[in-house]
């Protein structure tokens, strides 16, 4: 069996992780065909207020009289959206001072071991709060600010990854043989080091989401688009006599994240499997 | 020991120096990249937002000097603890901070205490419990919980706890118009920072208990504990005393490496809770645009992150013989 | 010489994702007062299986003992509560390991580890603790007692680590003291310290020593008899005298040799040709037939029972007992 055969097969063993995965192909679905299939605009009055669930909407109606489904669908789009290309911003980033900083080591090193430690200090919900407020709410500020805190946590172990792989055998052949740098970085060592780079992508997509949905419960997420995080804090007031207002918004975050997580775990439960004796 | 230690202290503080200049610096950098300056929001509140009234503004705050001078002049204030006006407040950065951080330290040692303290008893118990069907629960409402949004999680727990069952204050951080003193009003106070002290730390315990899980086990594949059970001690003195202290070293860890995590998490919580501390701060500071108050609040919050560091590095020192103060 | 301990027929298995693992299968032996019991073999042997489970210190799962009987003081050790076992380990019988500095709790002081032995079941005070450490140390030649107690693992070199171990397993005056390669870790010269002060401490408390090793050179130096395990059975038990003058079984006379080339040709020849077969897949008959310059068929289909070919002489091999081919 070839490797990536075992390690699907590694992957398939793991119920929780093929839960997850199975949620989370739902969510996505959800945001993708949801607007075409329940073609409500979140933002529209299409009843009374404070309407129950399960009653003529589906998950009843908000304070202004909004379909909440119609919400849940538009915020899962948006989460996912954002979490996604936060998260590759992120690994695009983090990866490059990564494979820099662990492959050349020395002063280059130390250099870019500082600028990532120092992002490391300044408290990161802060600081995308920070900058989200200066540079104004969009989905695209918005996702830059997720990725400016989200990178240096890549970064790390991806220079962890490329330190542990300069000294191999093959790559010292490769230098031997001439081969140009950048090309022992992205074509040799970067396959080698992609396996957990992945895993603490999918992770990173999770913590995105939930920094978003954070931003947007204070009043920063985008004035023009539902978010899940938006939801909830408009049901914030509320709280006492329509609780589900608050309550079914999260429990989409909770679920989507629990998805991810699980996923991401036996992703890398699948790429290092330990010897399970005891 | 002490000699050693002072000097580790000293050495650590000499640290500090460049990175708290790089947080000055980074803060400078925003304020400037910021659209608009003090004098554009200053002339506008005044409603004289004429070209050169904004343009005379700008030159008696010194605003049109050369970015360079504006940055020594910047550093100059900082020193002096002068971190610029609240211009929709009209007071001082400074003061408005200094009045609503030992709440934030407060709410946040407690959380962080119950958090470390939770979960390094869950993780132990789970550890020896492995297998069983208590590992099983700790274990999934670990991962539950890592999954949920604390801000969510704080608003499903007001519902609970004041609204179902009318057990706790919903919010605030004594009750409104009662005037109590001493220790009645030290008890109040508690009470009221039951629920986002929990809040805050929950997310934290599930973390921490995993991570203790997880280094218990590998701490019991290692010789001293079959040296410790060959000596005749008992499977609970092995647990709780040999293999904790040493699988206690990487959760003091990360506990130290996520305090800016929980500042984070403190500005969520409290406006859930509507506790008086920083975070509430940063959530009126962003209602109302008022850039120079967030800026502040990142300059101290990184402060105290770096200080607390600090201390959880002394902490670690202390815990681990192995470190040597060098 | 009455018995300190006996041991019948103890068989230890390990079950395994791949199968399971007889480590040790129907081992029986004593120990007599004051004697010095070497147990040989090469790693795998089940040599060290059987040092933890005498003090039932086989971790359970994957391990389990499932047969025998271990007589001691009057009790079975293997039939005895977790607290009554307990009450023997440390005090009646106690252990040393092979790598002090991974045996030691790098996190507590010295005077902490060998006083909680004290406190444990001597039920001694902390100021009387202190005190008793002090002497323990100084008893198993550590310089500098009082500094020493007081600090940590790392601080120490490997022989002084080691000798840490043997003062807290000497604290209660044990009957039988359990050395699992206690010398294995330690540079040539700190190996002979240790190995004087182990013999010393012996004679001045009238200890029995069940001494585990691969090493015969320690064997010689230190023990009265001696069983040689290969693939988890005894083959060959004797006193130190007889076995190293006349060995019988094969594989003893090719441990022998190799380690007499190692003294004249250094390390490099010192093997026996061959390797000791996988736990999983252990051949048919005399465990040891495949490497055996000596082996003929019913060694191959047969595994020989241990017999005596002299007094106090047994042997499990077909070759050396004379038998039929």
């Amino acid at each position: 069996m070839n490797i990536l055969g075992a390690f699907w097969a590694r992957f398939r063993n793991n119920r929780a992780a093929v839960g997850g995965a199975v949620v989370l192909a739902l969510v996505v679905l959800l945001a993708l065909v949801g607007p075409w299939l329940y073609p409500v605009d979140p933002f529209d009055m299409v009843g009374r207020p404070f309407m129950p669930p399960f009653a003529r909407f589906p998950l009843g109606t908000d304070v202004a009289g909004r379909d909440i489904l119609a919400g849940i669908i538009h915020g899962a789009r948006i989460s996912l959206l954002i979490g996604v290309m936060a998260s590759l911003a992120a690994t695009a980033i983090g990866v490059t001072f990564g494979a820099l900083a662990g492959y050349y080591g020395g002063w280059i090193d130390d250099a870019l071991m500082r600028v990532t430690e120092f992002f490391l200090t300044i408290p990161s919900f802060v600081l995308a709060v920070v900058l989200v407020a200066i540079f104004s709410p969009t989905v695209a500020n918005i996702t830059i600010a997720i990725a400016i805190v989200s990178w240096p946590s890549v970064a790390r172990l991806a220079r962890g990854e490329f330190i542990a792989h300069r000294d191999r055998e093959y790559v010292q052949g490769c230098r031997a043989i001439g081969m140009p740098d950048w090309e022992i970085i992205l074509l040799q060592i970067m396959p080698n080091a992609l396996p957990p780079v992945i895993v603490v992508a999918s992770l990173t997509v999770a913590t995105a989401i939930l920094t978003e949905s954070g931003l947007s419960f204070l009043g920063l997420g985008d004035p023009n688009l539902v978010s899940w995080g938006y939801m909830i804090g408009v049901a914030r007031t509320v709280l006492r006599v329509a609780p589900w207002m608050a309550a079914i918004p999260g429990l989409m975050i909770l679920v989507t994240v629990l998805a991810i997580n699980l996923v991401g775990e036996g992703l890398n439960d699948a790429l290092n499997p330990r010897l399970k004796q005891r | 020991m002490r000699k050693t230690t002072l000097a580790f202290v000293v050495r650590r503080l000499l640290h500090l120096v460049p990175v708290v200049f790089a947080i000055a610096a980074m803060n400078f950098l925003l304020i400037k990249l910021a659209p608009g300056d003090a004098a554009d929001i200053l002339a506008g509140q005044m409603g004289h937002a004429t070209l050169e009234f904004t343009e005379q503004l700008r030159r008696s705050f010194g605003l049109d000097l050369p970015l360079a001078e504006q940055f020594v002049v910047y550093i100059e204030r900082l020193l002096r603890l002068d971190l610029g006006m609240s211009f929709i407040q009209g007071v001082p950065v400074l003061d408005l901070i200094a009045d609503r951080l030992l709440a934030t330290v407060i709410l946040m040692v407690v959380a962080i205490v119950l958090a470390v303290g939770v979960g390094v008893v869950l993780g132990v118990v789970a550890a020896r419990r492995r297998g069983t069907w208590i590992d099983t629960v700790i274990s999934v409402l670990a991962l539950i919980v890592y999954a949920t949004p604390a801000f969510w999680l704080g608003l499903m727990l007001i519902v609970l706890f004041s609204i179902v069952f009318d057990l706790l204050p919903s919010g605030g951080m004594m009750k409104i118009g009662a005037d109590l003193s001493g220790f009645a009003y030290a008890l109040d106070v508690a009470r009221h920072l039951i629920l986002p002290a929990a809040t805050l730390g929950l997310f934290y315990v599930a973390i921490y208990t995993r991570l203790m899980r997880a280094a218990m086990l590998e701490v019991y594949s290692l010789d001293f504990i079959t040296t410790a059970r060959a000596k005749g001690l008992s499977e609970t003195t092995v647990a709780w005393t040999h293999a904790l202290r040493n699988a206690l070293l990487p959760v003091v860890t990360l506990a130290g490496v996520q305090i800016g995590h929980l500042l984070g998490g403190s500005i969520l919580v409290e406006t859930v809770f509507g506790w008086p501390g920083l975070g509430r701060l940063v959530f009126d500071a962003v209602l109302q645009r008022d850039l120079n108050l967030l800026l502040g609040i990142l300059f101290v919050s990184s402060i105290v992150v770096v200080i607390a560091n600090l201390i959880v590095d002394l902490l670690y020192g202390f815990l681990d013989p192995r470190i040597v103060h060098k | 010489m009455s018995a300190v301990i006996e041991v019948w027929d103890l068989s230890v298995h390990f079950r395994t994702t791949l199968g399971v693992v007889r480590a040790v299968e129907g081992l029986s032996f004593a120990i007599g007062e004051g004697e010095t019991m070497a147990i040989v073999g090469e790693s795998g042997s089940g040599k060290s299986t059987v040092a933890h489970a005498l003090l039932r210190l086989v971790p359970d799962p994957p391990g389990k003992i499932v047969a025998g009987h271990v007589r001691f003081e009057d009790q079975n050790l293997l039939d005895l509560s977790d607290a009554a076992i307990r009450h023997v380990r440390g005090r009646r019988i106690a252990m040393i390991f092979q790598d002090a500095m991974a045996a030691l709790n790098p996190v507590f002081t010295v005077e902490r580890q060998i006083g909680e032995v004290l406190r444990l079941h001597l039920g001694l005070a902390p100021d009387r603790i202190a005190a008793e450490v002090v002497e323990l140390l100084r008893l198993v030649g550590v310089p500098a007692p009082e500094a020493r107690a007081r600090q940590y693992p790392h601080n120490l070199s490997g022989g002084m680590r080691q000798r840490v171990m043997i003062a807290m397993a000497l604290a209660c005056r044990p009957k039988l003291l359990i050395a699992d390669e206690p010398t294995t870790a330690l540079d040539v010269t700190v190996q002979a310290q240790v190995l004087d002060l182990i013999q010393s401490l012996k004679a001045r408390f009238g200890m029995a020593v069940l001494l585990i090793t691969h090493d015969l050179g320690v064997v010689a130096e230190t023990a009265h008899r001696v069983i040689v395990m290969y693939a988890g059975r005894k083959v060959e038990e004797g006193a130190v005298t007889d076995i190293f003058a006349d060995p019988r079984h094969p594989y003893t006379r090719g441990l022998l040799e190799a380690a007499k080339r190692e003294e004249t040709e250094g390390a490099f020849l010192r093997e026996i040709p061959g390797t000791v077969p996988s736990p999983f897949e252990m051949p048919k008959g005399c465990s040891f037939a495949p490497r055996c310059p000596d082996a003929f068929d019913r060694c191959r289909m047969e595994m020989p029972e241990l017999r005596d070919v002299a007094p106090g002489r047994p042997v499990a091999c077909f070759a050396a007992q004379g038998a039929s081919r």
